[in-house]
């Protein structure tokens, strides 16, 4: 806890457990972004890296802060398209037209320049045999210098005592600055209501007790969620004792609190077909680029670990992965919202 | 159900009247339920039985969340929660969504002309009841036809209604073809499967010819979690799937080339001494004699001139022959030979030359299957094959199979080479050992409160006398026989009551048929399975000679049928899909079997490729609108309640009432067309006013409580769960774990003890009790000497180039479950179709695509000699060159005219499975039986301009 | 500038209406909101480079039927395409720095009109420095053609003794909050 009574919540991905399946997403949407305008909008989604992931080429579009003069950097609005998807289907035609299989089951949108949430799924980079991808969630990263907080000329961001980024809908006017200023680009334009959104963090279930949805229904048991701050709890020892859990894009200046395991991968393949014990298939470089040099010190660190436990040793770091009950990835949050019942 | 009115903390209003405080109350309010009940998804989704929380508010289903709800099992071990997946995620989305249908419709223009008119269940039924009728009178019930489904809340009703007038059913696992023919010929049973949190004890995860990463999304943590734990999960596949992401070593290997990786394996671990020498000579038929002179096993009636066929010999060093023990594979510290050359004398006084089953693999392996053999036909480095065959050997490895190397044409011999593998390394019936297919069975309350005369617990007992009385006698004739045989040899014998006339129970029974024999007699295949160059060309004989041999030997007694004389004449689809899963689809089965239907009726919950070409549509409730089990399975242990969350919408009615209301609708109509009665095939007389009662057992299969109550009390009874089970308690905990197995053949497959603080492991019984396989040899048998596995040289596993079904053409498509669904449902999911690119498509290679022109997202034809199909092509760099990956579960009319993948697939049988009359090689319903293969068809595409 | 008074009976909301025909409209020199009076570090640094406020000029027309005001708005509109900023209007009222469209000190009153989104009653204290008032009284009608927008706002006739400012957006050019050009001088209405 800070000084002045703030914590803050924070995020921990496995890599290594995440396994692409978009329940986490699927949790977030069912419970959150269902009503007018909300159809395209994932504020959890789950991409395919190497790819242009959600929004298209959300990685290029700039935003976050400038470090060596502190101040925010420009950066792009994600457009409609560059969202994508949020399609509407035509059902109707398909099963009662009359149409005897000329028109079949398909998006009601142009197909040329067509994108969507995870257009890019399972593509990755490498050439066959060596191509390689791995599956990474991204959700609001509540920074600890939220730079959309700053871009807002209504003062509709707000940080709260618990280190949550939510945004009064009320005081959002559209103005979108936050969208241009997020390096994450992890904001949504609601074109009907004309607020944008983005993960609220689950505040009303955290409120209660209850873990965010993407946690508590990761079924990878791939997600800790927990208070940053909280000595021993995975959380911590995982981002602060053990440094295996990396921010994205640390570079951004925002101070992310979704913290990422970095992805270990399979030896490359020599040209015979034998394999190159020295290589993984997922270039370093581009984990650099993801999470900073730090990467091959969490990648060592966690391959060590993993080597000591395959020659019979002990490791709490691994012990601390593997969660061997599921409550301990849920961090304070371990109300079971079924539990909840009446008080009155 | 749990009622709410509030949240603690959420805010201190009562008012009835809530007054606006901001858009945190906003958010806050649409975390709100009134009630929450149990639920899961009891459909073919196996494993399945993820126990999820559905929140209902104002009558409706608003969102589910699973509960997260099992304890930990075995200390060390993690546990299972929280299961679910992202489509159990959003069931509640397709509950109300743009798919469902609500209301009944009868077709108004052609078949498959999508126009529809909305009628009244009256005239629905009516109609549908006068048509059936029809078929009784004019051919007799098994004119009538259902093609099944796993679906725990239809296949009861659906097999009940089918029962109660005589009807024909399909063997559903012979169409969908999810039966792992290797690990049944080599176990005698195809449904060894672990709990999942058993995964977390193995030290070398093998995936091969499984995606888990796809469709394990439940249990895959616990292969990740094995890894942390110490183990290396090395990934076999063609392409650089989606589960190489979590493994150590990729091999990627030659589509349709295991078995020669696999037997370089095995080779590696004789050559070098690292093989688990107790063991195979325990558990395998490696120690068995076969006479060099016609490659047969050596067996009692040749050296004794009488005795039992199927008991063979070991060799003693030093002593001579042992008789192999029938009734334990414990050698009991006497040694066997696995090598040399020994001559036997024969009743007949001819002297003959035997060797052991080993010596024969041995030699076999030394001259083909050396790991620099085997490199030209896998493209596999033969270090890797080293590498990985020290690995398996030292540690305790599991073979992560799915159903995917079963749908090969040679998928039996992929299968039998990774079950030796296991052999060769000591790898099962111990913890984080062993290989996988399904298996269902335990709840047997299920299965007893439908077959017994009444409700209560007196009637529950008289049919568990009767099963005990009948296992009992069966034991009797055969004193080596375990409980697991003596119910298999059950089962064979229900098949061949089939032919006799007369069902096991002695009342009516419906009457059920292997698809294998439709397709051949009344869908067009005989066609397609007698071109030779689509089949295995290196046998003698053309297909018509294999099955009209295998005919007249009565093989199929009973189940050789619809005869091309008796076309069916009415089908009923509750569960199936038979346009969409059929290998082959409308292509083969809109001019041939469509033609014959005088009626189809789909009944479903949602618009199907089936039903598009249907005449009546019959709304189903939707999961949560009615109370089911999830299919029980060993894979989790636990019997999983789903509870009625939400009444039916718009007109939809649970099946059990729809078919009561079907069977009225006959019984009417019979009565104004002044029919009274019928005779089916067995001779038994049933009358049309009497259908609805018996049906429902008077009334009393109507209330879905009772019966479910009954169901789980009966399950109780017989031992699978615990005293004291019911449907109160189910309501309270949602899942309950089994602490027995019953008496269901695949159940009792596990062949192990159950046991409340640990993971589930098969054939711990073979190998801590030594209980005898179900074999032909009663050892896992690597030997099969039946004469059909002789003329085409598989009586050792051995690799066979895969045919080229659908013709010569440069490319492969294989296929799998994708990750966006189960089968089709879920792929008209709103929220589904936005994880993916909401339309069908296929995976290709970026080199196969620049030479074709195609770009990633361009609209491609897939095309052999049978059919093609048009998709948008995924350009992606895992796939490997000469692949098309067609995940499938796309349903056809999200296909350009209605044609999906399996238009393209030629729906090959291999000839083997047709073999029978040898000890386990005999049918046995849900398993013995030839199925459809559609892996790595021949095929091109070319771009659509 | 002259507050036109009209019959009860007219339709002064349509900007097309013949009721606006007699009522004489002024051309009003627009500026861009200063940058430096811009409210966030981010948007001053995302725009420092970028010209904004780039309408020069609008036709600025008032009229009362004695319970609303109406004030016609006409200015050139910008074809380029822009699928994500539209372009909008806005009638300015009160008594405070109108450059910088307000100020914390001294709110003013913005009668605001997005093409697609319709009219906001919004309380102005700097640029893009808004807060919702209530919406009900004010409202809008605009519409395009000939190369120009045409947009009445109307609001509570109290409003027609005070001065008026205008302020345009051009969406085309992705102007919203304080990125505006806003009329140089207050117009007294009398």
């Amino acid at each position: 806890m800070t000084a002045n009574g703030t914590r803050q919540i924070a995020w921990v991905y496995d890599l290594n457990k995440c396994i692409g399946c978009q329940t986490c997403s699927v949790a977030c949407k069912v419970l959150w972004t269902r009503d007018e305008g909300e159809k395209h909008e994932w504020w959890c989604s789950v991409n395919t890296m190497p790819g242009l992931g959600t929004p298209k080429g959300w990685e290029e579009m700039g935003g976050g802060i400038d470090p060596k003069t502190g101040k925010a950097r420009p950066g792009h609005q994600p457009t409609r398209g560059e969202f994508g998807g949020g399609f509407d289907y035509n059902y109707y035609e398909v099963f009662y037209g009359g149409t005897a299989g000329k028109a079949h089951l398909e998006p009601q949108a142009p197909r040329e320049g067509r994108w969507a949430m995870n257009w890019d799924e399972d593509q990755g980079a490498g050439e066959w045999p060596n191509s390689y991808f791995f599956y990474m969630p991204r959700i609001c990263n509540h920074c600890t210098n939220p730079v959309c907080l700053e871009a807002c000329p209504t003062g509709a961001l707000a940080k709260r005592d618990d280190g949550l980024v939510l945004r009064d809908e009320d005081v959002c006017m559209g103005d979108r600055f936050c969208m241009e200023a997020c390096p994450y680009k992890k904001i949504y334009f609601n074109y009907e209501r004309h607020v944008a959104q983005h993960c609220i963090g689950c505040f009303p279930r955290v409120e209660a007790g209850v873990a965010p949805a993407c946690v508590r229904q990761c079924p990878g048991r791939a997600v800790f969620v927990g208070f940053l701050d909280e000595e021993g709890t995975p959380v911590n020892n995982l981002v602060k004792k053990w440094k295996i859990a990396l921010p994205l894009h640390a570079e951004a200046g925002t101070g992310p609190n979704v913290f990422y395991v970095p992805p270990l991968s399979p030896h490359r393949l020599n040209d015979d077909f034998s394999i190159d014990y020295q290589t993984p298939r997922i270039p370093p470089e581009y984990l650099e680029s993801l999470f900073g040099p730090e990467v091959h010190t969490a990648l060592a660190t966690l391959s060590s670990e993993m080597e000591k436990v395959r020659g019979g040793g002990s490791s709490e770091m691994l012990k601390t992965l593997i969660a061997y009950k599921w409550q301990e990835l849920l961090g304070p949050f371990t109300v079971d919202p079924a539990d909840i019942v009446p008080t009155v | 159900m749990r009622q709410r009115q509030n949240i603690a903390r959420m805010t201190s209003q009562t008012s009835t009247v809530p007054a606006y405080t901001g858009w945190q109350d906003l958010y806050r309010k649409k975390w709100d339920w009134d009630a929450v009940f149990w639920g899961t998804h009891c459909v073919d989704c196996y494993p399945g039985n993820c126990p999820m929380r559905v929140y209902v508010k104002d009558g409706i289903v608003w969102r589910e969340e699973q509960s997260g709800s099992f304890d930990t099992i075995e200390p060390g071990v993690p546990d299972f929660n929280p299961m679910g997946c992202q489509k159990g995620a959003s069931w509640s989305q397709s509950l109300y969504g743009p798919d469902r249908v609500m209301y009944p419709l009868k077709r108004a223009g052609e078949r498959g002309e999508g126009k529809w008119t909305r009628i009244s269940w009256d005239q629905a039924l009516g109609e549908i009841a006068d048509s059936m009728i029809d078929a009784i009178e004019e051919q007799g019930p098994h004119a009538i036809v259902h093609e099944g489904t796993p679906e725990m809340a239809t296949v009861a009703p659906t097999g009940r209604f089918f029962s109660t007038f005589g009807g024909l059913g399909l063997d559903l696992n012979g169409s969908i073809n999810d039966f792992s023919i290797g690990l049944y010929e080599t176990f005698g049973k195809f449904s060894p499967v672990s709990s999942a949190d058993d995964w977390f004890h193995s030290e070398v995860v093998l995936i091969w010819h499984m995606n888990p990463i796809y469709t394990r999304i439940p249990f895959y943590h616990f292969i990740a979690e094995a890894r942390y734990n110490g183990a290396e999960v090395i990934n076999i596949s063609p392409d650089i799937n989606p589960s190489h992401t979590h493994a150590d070593i990729q091999v990627p290997i030659k589509g349709a080339t295991d078995q020669a990786f696999g037997l370089a394996m095995v080779q590696v671990m004789f050559e070098e001494n690292i093989a688990d020498w107790k063991f195979l000579k325990e558990q395998t038929d490696f120690g068995y004699l076969v006479r060099t002179d016609n490659q047969r096993y050596l067996r009692q009636t040749d050296v004794e001139g009488q005795g039992r066929e199927d008991q063979m010999y070991q060799w003693v060093p030093g002593q001579g022959l042992k008789l192999a023990d029938r009734g334990s594979v414990f050698l009991k510290g006497v040694d066997i030979a696995l090598e040399g050359v020994f001559d036997v004398k024969l009743a007949d006084g001819a002297t003959v030359q035997v060797t052991p089953v080993y010596s024969l693999l041995k030699k076999k392996l030394d001259s083909e299957y050396t790991p620099e053999k085997q490199q030209a036909i896998t493209g596999v480095n033969p270090d890797v094959v080293r590498t990985v065959a020290r690995k398996v050997a030292a540690k305790r490895t599991n073979i992560m199979l799915g159903y995917n190397a079963c749908k090969f044409y040679h998928g039996d011999l992929i299968e039998r080479v990774q079950c030796l593998v296991l052999a060769a390394s000591g790898n099962w019936g111990k913890k984080g050992t062993g290989i996988r297919c399904w298996a269902a069975g335990m709840h047997d309350g299920l299965f007893i409160s439908s077959n017994k005369p009444g409700p209560g617990a007196a009637n529950t007992e008289i049919v568990l006398a009767g099963r005990d009385a009948a296992v009992a006698a069966m034991k009797a004739t055969d004193p080596t026989m375990t409980t697991e045989i003596a119910v298999r040899e059950l089962g064979m014998l229900a098949s061949r009551m089939e032919a006799s006339g007369g069902g096991p129970g002695g009342g009516p029974t419906g009457s059920s048929t292997v698809p294998a024999m439709m397709w051949y007699y009344q869908g067009g295949y005989r066609d397609r399975w007698n071109k030779k160059e689509w089949g295995d060309e290196s046998l003698p004989r053309k297909f018509d000679d294999y099955f009209n041999e295998a005919v007249e030997k009565g093989w199929w007694l009973g189940m050789d049928k619809p005869r091309p004389e008796e076309p069916p004449r009415v089908l009923i689809e509750c569960g199936g899909n038979m346009l969409r899963r059929t290998r082959g689809g409308k292509t083969a089965l809109l001019p041939t079997l469509w033609q014959k239907l005088k009626t189809i009726v789909t009944i479903d919950f949602r618009m199907s490729q089936t039903a598009l070409y249907a005449d009546y549509f019959l709304p189903a409730a939707q999961h949560y609108e009615k109370v089911s089990f999830h299919i029980p399975t060993p894979h989790v242990m636990n019997l999983t309640f789903s509870d009625k969350a939400a009444n039916p919408a718009g007109e939809a009615k649970n099946e059990w009432s729809l078919y009561a209301a079907l069977l009225t609708a006959m019984a009417e109509r019979a009565k104004a067309r002044g029919l009274t009665e019928y005779t089916d095939r067995k001779g038994y007389t049933r009358r049309y006013a009497d259908l609805p009662a018996y049906y429902s057992m008077n009334g009393y299969l109507l209330d879905e409580d009772k019966m479910a109550d009954e169901a789980i009390r009966d399950s109780a009874l017989a031992g699978t769960l615990p005293m004291g089970t019911n449907l109160d308690t189910l309501r309270e905990k949602g899942h309950v774990r089994f602490i027995d197995w019953g008496l269901t053949p695949m159940a009792l497959a596990q062949a192990s003890p159950i046991a409340a603080n640990e993971t589930h492991v098969p054939f711990r019984d073979h190998t801590e009790s030594g209980h005898p396989f179900p074999t032909y040899a009663r050892r896992a048998q690597f030997y099969i000497d039946h004469p059909w596995f002789l003329e085409a040289g598989e009586q050792l596993p051995t690799w066979k180039p895969n045919p080229k079904m659908g013709g010569d053409l440069p490319l492969g498509m294989t296929s799998g479950h994708n990750r966006w669904s189960i089968h089709t449902m879920n792929q008209g999911n709103w929220v589904i179709l936005g994880t993916h690119r909401g339309e069908a498509e296929v995976s290709v290679n970026p080199d196969d695509a620049a030479a074709r022109g195609v770009s990633d997202g361009d609209l491609i034809r897939v095309y052999n000699d049978v059919s093609s199909f048009k998709v948008h092509a995924r350009v992606a760099p895992n796939v490997r060159p000469g692949q098309v990956v067609s995940y499938n579960g796309w349903a056809g009319f999200q296909y350009p005219d209605w044609s999906g993948a399996n238009e393209i697939e030629p729906g090959m049988v291999k000839w083997i499975g047709f073999a029978g009359g040898y000890g386990h090689l005999r049918h046995l319903g849900t398993e013995w039986q030839p199925v459809p293969s559609d892996r790595w068809v021949s095929c091109d595409f070319e771009k659509v301009n | 500038m002259k507050v036109a008074t009209v019959n009860a009976g007219a339709d002064l909301a349509d900007p097309a209406s013949q009721a606006w025909n007699g009522v004489t409209a002024e051309a009003v020199a627009l500026a861009p909101v200063p940058l430096a009076a811009q409210p966030t570090e981010y948007i001053r640094e995302a725009w420092a480079n970028r010209a904004y406020g780039k309408t020069a000029e609008a036709r600025v027309a008032a009229a009362t039927d004695g319970k609303k005001l109406y004030v016609r708005v006409e200015w050139a509109d910008d074809p380029a395409p822009n699928a994500e900023f539209q372009d909008a209007v806005g009638a300015v009222l009160g008594d405070g720095p109108l450059d910088t469209l307000g100020s914390a000190a001294s709110p003013l009153a913005l009668w605001y009109w997005e093409n697609g989104r319709g009219a906001l009653n919004l309380v102005s204290k700097g640029p893009g420095v808004v807060t919702k008032a209530d919406a009900s009284a004010v409202s809008g009608t605009g519409a395009s053609g000939g190369g120009k927008w045409a947009v009445v706002i109307s609001g509570p006739a109290s409003a027609s003794k005070g001065k008026l400012g205008v302020a345009v957006w051009n969406g085309s050019n992705e102007e919203r909050a304080g990125l505006a050009a806003v009329s140089r001088n207050w117009l007294p209405l009398e």
